[in-house]
């Protein structure tokens, strides 16, 4: 073979490798019902090291608090015990809809069909940060425990994302911060629906498909909105921070905080499907 | 003649670096300034060996991180295995007893590979990251990585010259 025809041959080798893991790289981007055996292997591999680890980080990180000093601890107790009365306060009303909201029900024969529909099963996170790029995390129990793709993830501040993958004890959760995370919600008191979704570099989140007349304010909740079918209605998302119009005044910009802490958390709730469980 | 000597300390080398990134500190929660261990086979091979074996290296590393932390299935092993190519192609020339040699080559590969990762996921994703998330990760990784070059460099260089991972001579 001379040498044109070899370097021919080599490149085109290697054009055909290159197309080749393109297209395997692009049908194998955000969610996969399945992983590849080696990836499972590898991933509950590393898992007890990681439950290690993260056990050895949050004792270097309470010493580090200890040593911070008592000051910090009085003027954030300071706050808490502000935010408290005030949450005492809203927590009478809450009751109070809640108690309406029987009345109404009973009235319309309408059953909570979200307690009734899903199983919470609490786990553990191991690894809160498994890559620079992307906003996920991976949780312990995996499809032995019958966690799947597509299940939603809550912690007790509100949701915080949702299922993409699963080994056999471990699972890794896209959070609702990364760019793929966007979820359809919308405002608590004015039902206005929207698409929140985060930029993927902070843990802020901003509501989108909001038209400029839509009657909203800051500090109003936003819920999902049960539409796409991934969500069921009506888990806490955050709420209204800011409201700005956008350039062209058509649509509204919308500044979301979400409640969860998303780099500290510890424990979460996964929603599974009833019928799936059983 | 297989060196079954050198392949063992590697497989050795690769599994501590491996289960420690992976295992442990990218558990520890500290985000950008993470070192990347793996980072350092790539490069090393690059330099010290040729584009060949930094192609190998490189490939084996992306490989690695696809199946652990990988978005999209393929792309650091094409990442990996391109940016060890060229560490091993433009370092051919090079006094390889500089240690500065060893930390620019880390940076370059660690900033080549930042700059292509988010390029391509940019385009298999349809969106991009912005400038300034895509400087904090090459800045930090950065810091930590040509911080821990030299260290590593020495302890590479002489076992490749004289110790356990010196490759068999060629018989002529």
């Amino acid at each position: 073979m001379t040498p044109n025809r070899k370097r021919l041959l080599i490149g085109g080798i290697v054009v055909v490798l290159l197309i080749g893991v393109f297209y395997l790289a692009s049908i194998t981007s955000t969610e996969r019902e399945n992983i590849s055996k080696l990836e499972q292997i590898l991933q509950d591999f590393l898992a007890p090291m990681q439950k290690g680890a993260k056990a050895i980080a949050a004792n270097i990180g309470n010493w580090g608090a200890y040593l911070e000093g008592i000051d910090n601890l009085r003027s954030e107790n300071e706050e808490l015990r502000k935010e408290l009365s005030n949450l005492r306060l809203q927590l009478v009303q809450i009751e109070e809809y809640k108690l309406e909201n029987e009345r109404l029900s009973e009235l319309l024969n309408v059953v909570d069909d979200y307690t009734a529909k899903f199983d919470y099963v609490t786990t553990s996170v191991i690894n809160r940060e498994p890559s620079e790029w992307y906003k996920q995390m991976t949780i312990n129990g995996g499809s032995k425990d019958g966690f799947a793709p597509g299940m939603p993830v809550i912690c007790a501040q509100g949701l915080v994302g949702r299922i993409i993958s699963t080994s056999e004890y471990n699972s890794t959760v896209l959070l609702l911060t990364d760019r793929s995370g966007a979820v359809s919600a919308m405002v608590q008191n004015t039902r206005t629906i929207g698409v929140v979704e985060g930029d993927g570099e902070t843990d802020n989140l901003s509501m989108i498909h909001v038209p400029y007349d839509a009657e909203i304010e800051n500090y109003q909740q936003v819920l999902t909105s049960g539409y796409g079918g991934i969500y069921p209605q009506g888990l806490l998302v955050g709420y209204i921070n800011n409201i700005d119009l956008q350039s062209d005044g058509l649509m509204l910009n919308i500044d979301v905080r979400s409640y969860v802490d998303f780099a500290h958390l510890e424990e979460v709730i996964v929603l599974m499907p009833k019928n799936r469980r059983n | 003649m297989i060196n079954w000597r050198r392949w063992l300390v590697l497989v050795v080398l690769y599994l501590a670096a491996f289960l420690l990134q992976y295992g442990v500190l990218n558990n520890l929660g500290w985000g950008v300034l993470c070192p990347r261990l793996l980072l350092f086979f790539p490069v090393y091979a690059g330099v010290l060996r040729g584009a060949l074996p930094g192609l190998g290296h490189g490939l084996f590393c992306g490989f690695l991180q696809d199946l652990v932390v990988g978005r999209f299935l393929g792309l650091n092993l094409l990442v990996w295995g391109f940016t060890g190519f060229l560490c091993g192609h433009f370092t051919k020339g090079l006094f390889k007893e500089n240690y500065l040699i060893a930390v620019l080559s880390v940076f370059a590969v660690h900033f080549a590979n930042c700059l292509l990762y988010a390029l391509l996921a940019g385009l298999l994703s349809g969106s991009f990251f912005s400038m300034t998330f895509i400087s904090k990760i090459i800045l930090g990784g950065a810091l930590v990585n040509c911080f821990l070059a030299p260290i590593i460099y020495v302890p590479v260089y002489r076992s490749l010259l004289y110790g356990w991972l010196r490759p068999l001579k060629k018989q002529a």
